[in-house]
């Protein structure tokens, strides 16, 4: 299962380079003040040290062009139940640094591709260094010193290696910069904390795993409380001086059985807000417990999908994954650059890439739509860049790519969605992915469209998608260009209006033809929000997307685990 | 003669029965629920017509935790947690042969499912119905790994000739065992500025690139139950000080240093103001080492004293008195671990009656003792992590190999358990080596440099302390008027266990040194104990090698910092 709700989990993520992966959260949200502030002893310590790094090394024979230090303070809180006893409960701080060290110029620096090598991990590149979480000057200081060294090393050595490969190697086809020109900036919002009474959340997480213990046949269920503050400093040698700090409350749900075949079956419920009171109350959550139990037990029984290609509804939270996965993912501004890149929309800029009615924007100011706050909210991404709403596609058109620092043909400055989790260098990544979708193409009823399409077509059933999780996408050239999510729960509707759940369903196929076939949506806009791994990390994400209409889509079967449901009745079962 | 057996038999029984009850009458829940699930297990887990378990063993380890570490002056980190896990055996098959000692992988499987199976995650919480739903689970999943890789096992062996075919699994005598400790109480507050003022001690000291401090705590309580009827509870508290510092010579030769302590009380941890000592020596040996020679290649006499004595013994020596199974491997995954030279044996398997070391020189395993020379040594326990009784074993007697030290996988030659498992594996606990007619420090100089006269030296190596990493950061050239010159960047070359054959002289005196054990098995590495590595005390006396290359560290080194520390203070 590769769903994740802990950021801490993610340094596994590496070695599923180019694979990237969406997970449930939903979402509330709470307000923020931006207040002037006076500036923190942190920041303070790393200006004087980038300014003294970029005075003292300017003498040297290759010297650095641009310096950038980001500390991101980390203050959480975690408890964890499993049928409504306590497993975990702890908090935690941490300060991780992350230096951005070029030698060269704008136009060739160290961050060169380096073609026809091997291609090189982001595992190799992941460096997590920890820096003391006391304001003390000197001693975060003595750090940003030692690692800033060892980075100006090792970019004037892997500068020689970029000069080399680029008189070796045939002049690529996208002859943009390396680094691109950006206003400083200079923001500071007040430093906001998290207290948790973890005595008092104890208690709810072990109430709210409690209803499962009496099922014999669930065998997992936890619930996750994760509280973080993230606070985040940033300066740069072109005269960005940042400091933003946001609070972030989730929790998460997560319960599965077995089918008698040994097919693993989970479910999962998650809420985020940025202060406790967004979080739902107690009865909420029991509800979306018995919801859970309620669609587990249906689905150990449920009768297993076969394989269909045909007309589908997927709901708004299934879109807006579908829509991540599929879309989203090749939108990413350096994938049209990196050779090893499928570059799936690189010549399409000005042409149709989604039926004329539908466009996507995605947005990181905005804090909340829909009632629910959106994770992927933020200021300031991971390079300093102020954010901003970028219209990747309009009425059905693409207009352009989201874009970190790393400009490509066409497409010369960030737009502000260079994102990192600490330890990674940032790499163009969603943000809020909204669609939008003109009033000619929305429909009421979609049920009642799918059922037509089904008689038209002719079939037994439509599916109907009501939950899906995870998924991962191949962008990679090497490996086809399909995509894989996982739904979660699905409905047979037959032409007479019947459903029926089904388990064990895989969507398929292609991304462009896929999209080509989008019908029509609804008006009701869902939430999905969640932790997306990719090549720079996990890094919060939110998806916002009607339900919407596909007139075929294809499905096979999942393949299942291969460990049958325990031999021995549960212990208390027996008695 | 037949009679006096029964009696003996009966009052062991009664002892064994004596000793049951009050174990049972104190179980808690935790143990009542791990002991009642097993039974159940015994008794009624089976795959169809597949075979039943033979021997199912839970260890649930609770651990409590707090650690603190800081690096000039400024807290690092800080933290305070509590564990529960259980890891659970199930053997299927029977002593003879069963589905253990065999390594395959399953490619249907997540690697992380593999690499967690048979161990799970219990609740904090003392509830007997949901550590029961726990431990059932656990042990479904580990019965099924086992019954697959038994059918596994014996379709490989089923293509193999089997030359000394040895028993899975070794029968001891059950035994019940509670050890008790007061656990520690840290005032995680008072470390927070321990650490902080032991740490600010390197802010005076700018040639010191990175240095860290730390303080950590474990009270570790293990309950443990077999299907054999051992039994046993271990109240284990452990406190750790490290401090580390690193810093490069002026021709780029890396050069770093650390500190290891442990105690099992919070007094038996030195003062401050001795640990202050401490770290500022730590801190102030690696500038004199900045300053020092660098070394040129030497072949010729070597003394090895105090901690490097203990650390070239236990790196290079050690690991061979281990009795480590090699696992037999599924024939895909075979080519692959010969490949990788995961196959090779220990040699010392087949030297048992031989010569290993020179006939003044004697090794000892002793877990049973407590204090050695008036010192406390950290590897005593009174059970092994199979619940086997430890005892004293005689591993090199004057000069010959007289066993290794086992657990219940019997290795070539040697069919039980020495009680020595830790960690999942054979360890050692408390390393007694022992020389006959031992000489006084003088008398080891005065033959260190009699030698080195014979050889025509200048001068000869000293080694004085060694990282775990095997590098010296201690060595010194003694000059034949008896004064010395600290080097750096030294390197051994080629020392392996054959050369402490040929070792010419040990002191009276025995250098003490507690380490973590660190087993170097593939699958101890994939389940590290939540209590930490097992400590071990090591006694070794200096030793004089012969003949020895010492060389020059070689590699590729990166230049010293270009710009100055900032804690310099010339900005």
């Amino acid at each position: 299962m590769r769903l994740t709700y802990n950021d801490h989990d993610l340094p596994g993520i590496p070695s599923m380079r180019r694979y990237s992966f969406l997970t449930l959260l939903l979402v509330l949200g709470a307000g923020l003040c931006a207040a002037a502030q006076s500036v923190s002893p942190v920041l303070q310590a790393m200006q004087t040290e980038l300014d003294r790094s970029m005075q003292k090394l300017k003498t040297q024979p290759v010297p650095p062009y641009f310096l950038s230090y980001e500390i991101i303070d980390t203050h959480s809180y975690t408890v964890t139940a499993a049928f409504g006893k306590l497993t975990r409960s702890g908090e935690s701080h941490r300060r991780q640094l992350d230096i951005d060290m070029r030698v060269g110029d704008y136009a060739m620096d160290n961050s060169h591709e380096i073609r026809g090598g091997l291609p090189t991990s982001s595992l190799a590149s992941f460096s997590s260094t920890t820096v003391p979480i006391d304001n003390d000057p000197d001693a975060i200081r003595a750090v940003l010193w030692y690692h800033t060294d060892e980075r100006f090393k090792r970019a004037v050595e892997q500068l020689t290696r970029v000069k080399t490969n680029a008189q070796v190697e045939v002049a690529p086809e996208d002859k943009s910069d390396d680094f691109s020109h950006e206003q400083p900036q200079q923001f500071s919002e007040p430093q906001r904390d998290v207290k948790v009474d973890l005595k008092a959340w104890e208690d709810k997480i072990r109430k709210y795993t409690a209803p499962f213990a009496k099922y014999s046949n669930i065998y997992g269920a936890q619930a996750i409380l994760e509280v973080s503050a993230e606070t985040r400093w940033f300066v740069n040698s072109e005269g960005s001086r940042i400091q933003t700090s946001q609070p972030t409350w989730r929790l998460f749900l997560v319960a599965s059985t077995k089918a008698d075949d040994g097919m693993e079956l989970p479910r999962y419920e998650s809420w985020l807000g940025f202060s406790e009171k967004d979080l739902p109350d107690d009865a909420s959550v029991l509800k979306a417990v018995e919801n859970m139990i309620r669609d587990l037990e249906a689905l150990r029984v449920a009768p297993v999908a076969d394989p269909y290609t045909g007309p589908a509804i997927l709901s708004g939270r299934a879109s807006g994954v579908f829509f991540h996965e599929i879309f989203g993912h090749r939108v990413e501004g350096h994938r049209q650059k990196w050779a090893n890149e499928a570059q799936t929309f690189k010549k399409m800029i000005g042409q149709e890439v989604l039926p004329k009615d539908f466009s996507v924007y995605f947005d990181p100011t905005v804090e909340r739509m829909a009632g629910t706050a959106l994770a992927g909210y933020y200021l300031y991404d991971n390079q300093g860049v102020k954010a901003r709403r970028v219209d990747v596609v309009d009425d059905g058109v693409l207009k352009t790519f989201l874009m970190s620092r790393t400009p490509i043909e066409g497409i010369p400055q960030s737009n502000g969605h260079g994102r990192a989790q600490a330890g990674f260098a940032p790499v163009a990544r969603q943000s809020n992915l909204i669609v939008q979708v003109a009033q000619s193409s929305v429909k009421p009823d979609l049920k009642k469209l799918l059922i037509e399409e089904v008689k038209k077509q002719g079939l037994p059933y439509g599916l109907y998608f009501a939950d899906i999780s995870g998924g991962f996408t191949f962008t990679g050239r090497t490996v086809p260009n399909a995509f894989n999510v996982m739904p979660l729960v699905v409905y047979r509707i037959y032409p007479d209006g019947r459903e029926e759940l089904v388990r064990g369903v895989d969507l398929i196929g292609t991304p462009l033809t896929t999209f080509s076939k989008i019908e029509a949506a609804d008006n009701h806009a869902e939430v999905f929000n969640g932790i997306c791994g990719a090549e720079s990390g996990g890094v919060p994400v939110s998806a916002v997307s009607p339900a919407i209409l596909i007139s075929q889509i294809e499905v096979q079967k999942k393949q299942k685990s291969q460990e049958r449901p325990p031999i021995l009745p549960a212990p208390f079962a027996q008695k | 003669m037949l009679k006096q057996m029964k009696i003996a038999v009966v009052s062991l029984l009664l002892a064994a029965l004596a000793a049951a009850l009050p174990a049972r009458a104190q179980d808690d829940v935790v143990m009542k629920a791990m002991r009642d699930e097993l039974d159940r297990s015994m008794k009624q887990l089976q795959l169809e017509d597949l075979e039943k378990p033979y021997f199912i063993a839970y260890r649930v380890v609770d651990s409590e935790s707090t650690g603190v570490s800081a690096s000039f002056g400024a807290l690092d980190s800080s933290s305070q947690g509590r564990s529960r896990r259980i890891t659970v055996e199930v053997r299927v098959g029977s002593y003879q042969l069963d589905n253990t000692n065999f390594f395959s992988f399953n490619f249907n499987m997540s690697s992380m499912v593999q690499a967690f199976n048979g161990t799970a995650e219990l609740p904090l919480d003392d509830d007997y119905n949901e550590l029961r739903r726990q431990i059932w689970l656990v042990t479904d999943s580990a019965y099924k790994k086992a019954v697959e890789d038994l059918a596994k096992k014996r379709a490989a062996l089923e293509n193999k000739v089997d030359t000394d075919r040895i028993p899975d699994f070794s029968r001891e005598t059950p035994t019940q065992t509670a050890i008790t400790a007061a656990p520690i109480h840290v005032d995680r507050a008072q470390w927070e500025t321990e650490a902080r003022n032991l740490s600010a001690l390197f802010r005076a000291m700018p040639d010191i690139y990175t240095s860290s401090v730390s303080f950590s705590a474990v009270n570790s309580n293990v309950r443990y139950v077999n299907s054999e009827g051992t039994r046993y509870t271990r109240q284990e508290p452990r406190v750790t000080f490290n401090a580390h510092a690193n810093t490069q010579a002026a021709d780029g030769a890396p050069l770093e240093d650390s500190m290891f302590l442990y105690a099992s009380s919070l007094d038996a941890l030195p003062d401050s103001d001795a640990l202050a000592t401490r770290v500022r020596a730590l801190g102030q040996h690696l500038q004199d080492l900045r300053a020092s020679a660098e070394i040129q290649n030497y072949n010729g006499p070597v003394l090895a004293e105090g901690d490097a004595a203990a650390q070239l013994f236990r790196m290079i020596f050690l690991p061979n008195l281990l009795g480590v199974r090699r696992p037999m491997m599924d024939s895909a995954l075979s080519a692959l671990g010969a490949r990788a030279g995961i196959s090779a044996d220990n040699p010392f398997l087949d030297k048992i009656g031989g010569r290993v070391l020179p006939d003044f020189l004697s090794v000892t395993d002793n877990p049973t003792l407590a204090e050695l020379n008036g010192k406390p040594l950290a590897g005593t326990c009174k059970v092994d992590e199979d619940g086997v009784p430890t005892r004293q074993t005689l591993l090199v007697d004057k000069g010959i190999l007289k066993t290794l030290l086992t657990t219940r996988d019997p290795v070539r030659g040697i069919e039980h358990s020495s009680g020595s498992r830790h960690d999942g594996q054979a360890a050692p606990s408390n390393v007694i080596v022992t020389a006959d007619n031992g000489l006084s420090q003088d008398d080891l100089h005065a033959k260190f440099l009699a030698l080195l006269k014979q050889e025509n030296k200048d001068y000869g190596i000293v080694l004085r302390r060694m990282r775990t990493s095997g590098q010296p950061v201690m060595a010194f050239k003694m000059y034949q008027d008896g004064h010395e010159e600290l080097i750096h960047g030294v390197q051994l070359s080629g020392l392996n266990a054959a050369a402490f054959k040929d070792i010419v002289a040990a002191s009276k005196e025995q250098n003490m040194l507690t380490v973590e054990f660190r087993p170097e098995s593939l699958m101890s590495i994939l389940s590290p104990g939540d209590e930490g590595f097992a400590p071990v005390t090591l006694a070794v006396p200096s030793l004089l090698f012969d003949d020895v290359t010492v060389r020059k560290v070689r590699g590729e080194t990166s230049k010293p910092p270009i710009v100055p520390s900032p804690l310099a203070g010339e900005n």
